[in-house]
């Protein structure tokens, strides 16, 4: 690296070498091809959101982010959120688990988050709930940054399982804890 | 011994991949007389451009060394004036 005294043409002109070699790198087989799978991977996870099955949309999102977190996770602020995040999800699959326990679900969450600010509406702001929307916005946020039109579909694919998930959860929670349908839900 | 067809495609993404090769020499070496030759080899497409233009301007693009033959084909003649 000898460069000194650099430009701002000099940094222009390098940005430019940068872009001819990311099109290179995109219209490359490999780049073909990994574009292919992300179109694979959006197509699984939308198959599995159709599912309905709350434990196991969580369980893929928890082997996203296991991954993002082995393979880019590359500053102390990356691994945080990533380590945060994955808390939030094992959490929020011991909600699942025990939201079908109505037993233990009212003794053991509604009991505890009585007050109206632990509360969305008539039922618990629980751990699987505040996992829904905080990684919502965590995916909103990846959104923000750069990336193929591949990674975006994933991560948009990603964000309608989590709404689709939460509201598959709600009417479980309602369940058990014996109450109707929000407003505005189908009964 | 066979031989082995490599289609216009290829070679040309190989002509590429070694003008890229040889400005990081140049910009390493801090030989910026290297620089200016390598970047005049470098035909950026029409989009690299196009992007050059709206961010640094027409008058900055005209002082650099690329080959703006691939814009002027795909935007027309005019394009840095447009």
């Amino acid at each position: 690296m000898a460069a000194t005294g650099s430009t701002t043409e000099q940094v222009y002109n390098r940005q430019v070498a940068v872009g001819v070699a990311v099109e290179e790198l995109r219209e490359s087989e490999a780049a073909r091809r990994l574009a292919l799978l992300e179109e694979d991977l959006e197509t699984a996870v939308v198959a599995l959101r159709e599912s309905g099955d709350v434990a196991a949309i969580l369980q893929a999102e928890r082997a996203l982010l296991g991954d993002e977190y082995e393979r880019f996770a590359n500053t102390p602020t990356m691994r945080g959120s990533l380590e945060v995040a994955l808390d939030e999800v094992d959490a929020a699959l011991d909600m699942v688990r025990l939201v079908v326990d109505p037993v233990a679900y009212r003794s053991r969450v509604d009991q505890t988050h009585r007050v109206r600010k632990h509360r969305i509406g008539d039922v618990p702001r629980d751990d699987a709930r505040m996992f829904f929307r905080g990684h919502r916005s965590r995916l909103d946020n990846l959104m923000k940054a750069r990336g193929t039109d591949e990674e975006k579909a994933v991560l948009a694919a990603r964000g309608a399982s989590m709404r689709a998930a939460e509201t598959v959860y709600e009417s479980l929670q309602r369940e058990a804890l014996g109450i109707g349908h929000a407003p505005g839900e189908p009964g | 011994m066979p031989t082995i067809e490599v289609s216009e495609e290829e070679l040309e993404r190989r002509r590429r991949g070694e003008v890229l090769d040889r400005l990081h020499e140049a910009f390493a070496c801090g030989d910026q007389d290297e620089q200016r030759r390598v970047e005049a080899e470098l035909a950026p497409s029409a989009e690299v451009l196009m992007r050059a233009k709206r961010v640094m301007g027409a008058e900055w693009l005209r002082r650099q060394a690329y080959d703006m033959r691939r814009a002027e084909e795909h935007y027309g003649r005019d394009w840095l004036d447009d």
